[in-house]
């Protein structure tokens, strides 16, 4: 039975994406993708319920895995070699040869008779299944609309339509097997599939900037597939084992496998866009929207955090993980402060994510029981809000013509439900009592004790983040009593716009309400190899919330008072005056332009008496945040505490000075 | 045994959502007579914060949007519910994320209204915001690090006055309060005095009812950065009183002798100044 549902889960995208490749037709396109979602969302469900503990290994599955792997691998990586002779890119052709001839070297001393299952799940497989199955397959669907009214776009000259679909599909398998796998070689593999599917969808679209920063993703993630395939080869040389698990049991404190983990976390800091590698992620938004939603939200860079905190068991207490938990804890600041500097909307969300990785880095290198909980937290509940908010943004940039967030003010006018949906996304990122703020909470009570640098670093960015996002949320509804009143919106969106929307908002709700339940069910199984389980769940059936040593998270009264708010806001600012109690006429108010406003609205009266129109922008801090200026310091720190690392970890598995 | 601590709790927050007003409205009426004493000047009656509150309370509905009213309300409830929660000793770090919440929300009911006096305070508040949530974040941690508890009945029932242990950090909260109260130099987005160029920048759309709603939710607000003070000196209740009369004659002071300053400064000043005498705080703790 789970063996069928893991075919599905990581085969069947295969199988389908092929289909889609050969179907001509827009309606057998739309049943492969339809199909696939269909397929993935209950098969994913049943192998949550079932499937803790499940292993597969080489004598369960009929074909010889151990030659589709290499198969697979050489054929992945010629391909990538490929694109790089074709646009004569020196670092992809380098690195992917270099992967060859290192991958030749590694097939040669594998023991043909390895036993490594290649599946074994456990409840951190099963959190990142359900976000690439689920999220992955509502963005999936999100993109049928989408891509129809993006191939109407006069300007572009994209790649037929199937290809998109099969190379997404594609995507959505091959991060099932990644991170169902125990096999670190299959990891490996999965992990370039990713790599290359990314490279297909950054440059769909056939504009020069679309092939430039496709290139960009391909040659920086090939130095990560490289990092990752010596950090294979290494562990294999000195392990003589490809199983993940047992490589995590035997590299903790093992002081001559400091290098190949250091190479594992290279790897995971690329994947992830982490500082100095982050450019190939802002770079991917010039992708149609779903794109940039799939990537930032549950595959692609969930890959490099998802490593991290596997691995985290194997470097704790060690010197990678003071490294891993600075320079997360400085990303989390100095992406924070790189958002504040832009007013480009996909550039925020980008920034965003960058910013949250860095802290989930951070909780895997603190790698208490408590920052890991708050790390898978952070994983499961960013994934929900922003894919919310990056289809929301496309949604609103298909209708808008821009995705620059000056551009956006009062779009609840023109679009009220896109606005609500986006409004909601942005409060679940950073209010209490939502996911997102838990994960923080509890990663602060988890840094609190151990580290002042990570503490400094996050307190600041924390702040940081509430900069951008409350701005945002602000423009969006920004509109005189007459425009909110009266919504202008006429055109309404398909269902298949509106349901993914409507279904990851309810997500990021409904979960953050059951968040209790989830940490026992799902993420205190995960904690247990870091110490005692950091939470109890505290109160009634549902759970009133999380109570730990240091401190408790209040989830359900939090709810509560938040629903009474919520409604009786809605009744206070209710414009009809019926819904007052004394039937009193509501005054609408005009904004005060010192007296000297016209009848127009929005407009004072200017020189000459003309009426000149009254406009404000956001302060963006030009002097400080711009890319050109504070980010290339980033860079720089983040390069050096990597070389650094790197340095150490050499050091550490030779030591060459006693050699000398 | 359920039922009768849900009552207890619901009486706690009864009291507190009565008082509070009652005793940061004296505080602010005091405030008054003392700075109009020292500008020579004989000030409104003592009650007068309670005068303008009822006046603006029974006014007409009138809104500039509906969206400014419902965040609006949104920021009274966070600070209320912030407030509440501290004195039913809940987890004070998840007290000040919904005391930031607040504040995130009444930025948001400022920017929903097209004005640019709104919008440019609306971005100095968040400015202020940025400048004393770390401050804040930092004096909570040493509390932490002192009673090894987030809890607020733990913190509160530690045996030592916490004003030994975190000289500095009574400090840090010293910034924290002055950019709370919105004195000088620090009165950068809501100032109620004409030095600044935007005289109640935040607030410009706020009339009636709704401006009301935001005053209280500041009060609340106000009354929740006194009471972390007062937790400086829990173990007495004087010791507390006489916490907050030094705070009270301070800030008069700071704000009486301190002109207008940028919000460069303020951000600048209150972070290296700020955050160097947490850390400062935090090493001895450690070390020691």
């Amino acid at each position: 039975m789970l063996t069928i549902t893991t075919a599905i889960l990581i085969l069947l995208p295969f199988v389908l994406a092929g289909l889609c490749l050969l179907s001509g037709k827009d309606r057998a396109l739309n049943l492969w993708v339809y199909l696939c979602s269909v397929a993935l969302i209950p098969a994913s469900m049943v192998f949550a319920a079932r499937g803790n503990g499940f292993v597969l290994s080489t004598f369960d599955v009929p074909f010889n895995s151990g030659l589709c792997l290499a198969i697979v691998d050489f054929l992945v990586l010629i391909v990538i070699a490929s694109v790089g002779l074709k646009h004569k890119h020196p670092p992809i052709i380098c690195f992917s040869f270099m992967q060859i001839g290192l991958l030749f070297y590694l097939d040669n001393i594998l023991n043909p008779l390895d036993l490594s299952p290649f599946i074994h799940a456990d409840t951190l497989s099963i959190v990142m299944l359900m976000i690439v199955s689920v999220i992955g397959s509502l963005i999936c669907l999100f993109a049928i609309p989408y891509m129809k009214k993006h191939e109407k776009h006069v300007l572009l000259v994209t790649r037929p339509k199937r290809f998109f679909f099969a190379v997404m599909l594609l995507f959505l398998g091959s991060m099932n097997g990644l991170v169902l796998t125990n096999n670190i070689l299959f990891l490996y593999t999965f992990f370039e599939i990713t790599s290359l599917c990314s490279f297909w969808l950054i440059g769909f679209d056939r504009t020069f900037a679309a092939t430039k920063n496709a290139l960009k993703a391909l040659w920086m993630n090939s130095l990560g597939g490289l990092a990752l395939l010596i950090a294979v080869t290494l562990f294999y040389t000195h392990l003589e084992t490809l199983d993940m698990r047992e490589i995590i049991t035997m590299s903790f404190g093992n002081a001559s496998l400091m290098l190949p983990l250091c190479m594992l976390i290279l790897a995971a800091f690329i994947k992830s866009a982490q500082p100095p590698f982050q450019s190939w992620l802002l770079g991917a938004m010039v992708a149609p929207t779903p794109v940039s939603a799939l990537l930032h939200s549950s595959t692609m860079v969930k890959v490099g955090v998802y490593m991290a905190i596997r691995f985290a068991p194997a470097y704790m207490d060690s010197f990678l993980s003071v490294s891993v938990a600075l320079l997360g804890a400085f990303v989390f600041l100095s992406a924070a402060l790189s958002a504040i500097g832009q007013s480009n909307g996909k550039k925020i969300l980008a920034y965003s994510t960058i910013s949250n990785l860095g802290l989930i880095f951070a909780c895997a290198g603190i790698g208490t029981s408590e920052a890991i909980t708050a790390g898978i937290f952070l994983i499961i509940f960013h994934a929900v809000s922003k894919a919310l908010l990056f289809l929301c943004t496309g949604t609103v940039e298909q209708k808008i013509g821009s995705r620059d967030i000056e551009n956006m003010r009062g779009v609840y006018r023109l679009m009220p439900f896109t606005a609500m949906m986006m409004l909601i996304g942005i409060m679940t990122m950073i209010l209490p009592p939502f996911g997102m703020l838990m994960g923080k909470w509890i990663a602060l009570e988890a840094v609190a004790a151990i580290n002042l640098p990570v503490i400094l670093l996050l307190a600041i960015g924390s702040s940081a983040t509430l900069l951008y996002w409350a701005r945002w949320a602000g423009l969006l509804l920004s509109g005189s009593a007459e425009d909110v009143i009266k919504p202008t919106s006429t055109a309404g969106l398909p269902l298949l716009t509106k349901a993914p929307l409507a279904l990851l908002c309810a997500g990021a709700l409904i979960l953050s309400f059951f968040a209790p339940l989830l940490f026992k069910i799902a993420i205190a199984p995960a904690t247990e190899m870091f110490g005692l389980t950091p939470f109890a769940v505290t109160g009634l059936g549902l759970g009133l919330g999380l109570a730990g040593y240091q401190g408790a998270f209040w989830i359900a009264p939090l709810f509560v008072v938040v629903i009474v708010a919520v409604w009786l806001a809605a009744r206070l600012a209710n414009p009809n005056p019926s819904a007052a109690r004394d039937k009193k006429p509501v005054k609408h108010l005009k904004p005060f332009m010192c007296g000297i406003e016209t009848d127009k609205q929005g407009t004072f009266l200017g020189p000459m008496n003309k009426p000149a129109l009254a406009s404000v922008f956001n302060y963006y801090f030009m002097g400080f945040c711009t890319e050109e200026t504070s980010v290339k310091v980033f860079n720089t720190i983040a390069l050096i505490v990597l070389v650094f690392m790197l340095g150490v970890s050499i050091e550490n598995s030779y030591s060459l000075g006693e050699i000398w | 045994m359920m039922l009768s601590s849900v009552i207890h709790a619901l009486l706690i927050a009864l009291a507190v959502i009565v008082l509070a007003p009652l005793a940061v409205g004296l505080y602010q009426g005091l405030d008054r007579k003392l700075t109009a004493a020292c500008q020579g000047r004989k000030g409104p009656p003592l009650a007068q914060p309670f005068y303008d509150m009822l006046k603006l309370l029974t006014k007409q509905r009138a809104l500039a949007s509906p969206w400014q009213s419902f965040f609006a309300t949104l920021y009274l409830f966070a600070s209320i519910t912030a407030l509440v929660l501290f004195y039913l000793g809940a987890d004070l770090l998840m007290i000040f994320f919904i005391s930031a919440a607040g504040a995130v929300c009444f930025v948001i009911s400022a920017i929903a209204v097209p004005s640019p006096y709104g919008h440019i305070g609306a971005q100095r508040e968040l400015l202020q915001v940025l400048a004393y949530e770390p401050l804040l974040f930092l004096v909570i941690v040493g509390f932490y690090l002192v009673t090894g508890s987030f809890m607020l009945d733990t913190i509160a029932a530690y045996p030592a006055p916490l004003l030994l242990t975190l000289p500095l950090m009574a400090i840090v909260l010293g910034y924290v309060l002055t950019i709370k109260l919105r004195k000088s130099p620090f009165d950068i987005s809501a100032c109620h005095h004409g030095h600044q160029e935007i005289v109640r920048g935040v607030q410009t759309e706020f009339a009636g009812r709704t401006l009301a709603v935001t005053e209280l939710a500041h009060w609340y607000e106000i009354a929740l950065v006194l009471s972390i003070l007062m937790l400086f000196w829990a173990t007495s209740l004087w010791g507390a009183l006489l916490l907050l009369a030094a705070a009270f004659v301070l800030e008069i002071i700071v704000d009486n002798v301190c002109a207008r300053t940028s919000w460069s400064f303020m951000l600048i000043n209150s972070w290296i100044t700020g955050l160097t005498l947490a850390v400062i705080n935090i090493l001895w703790l450690q070390v020691g």
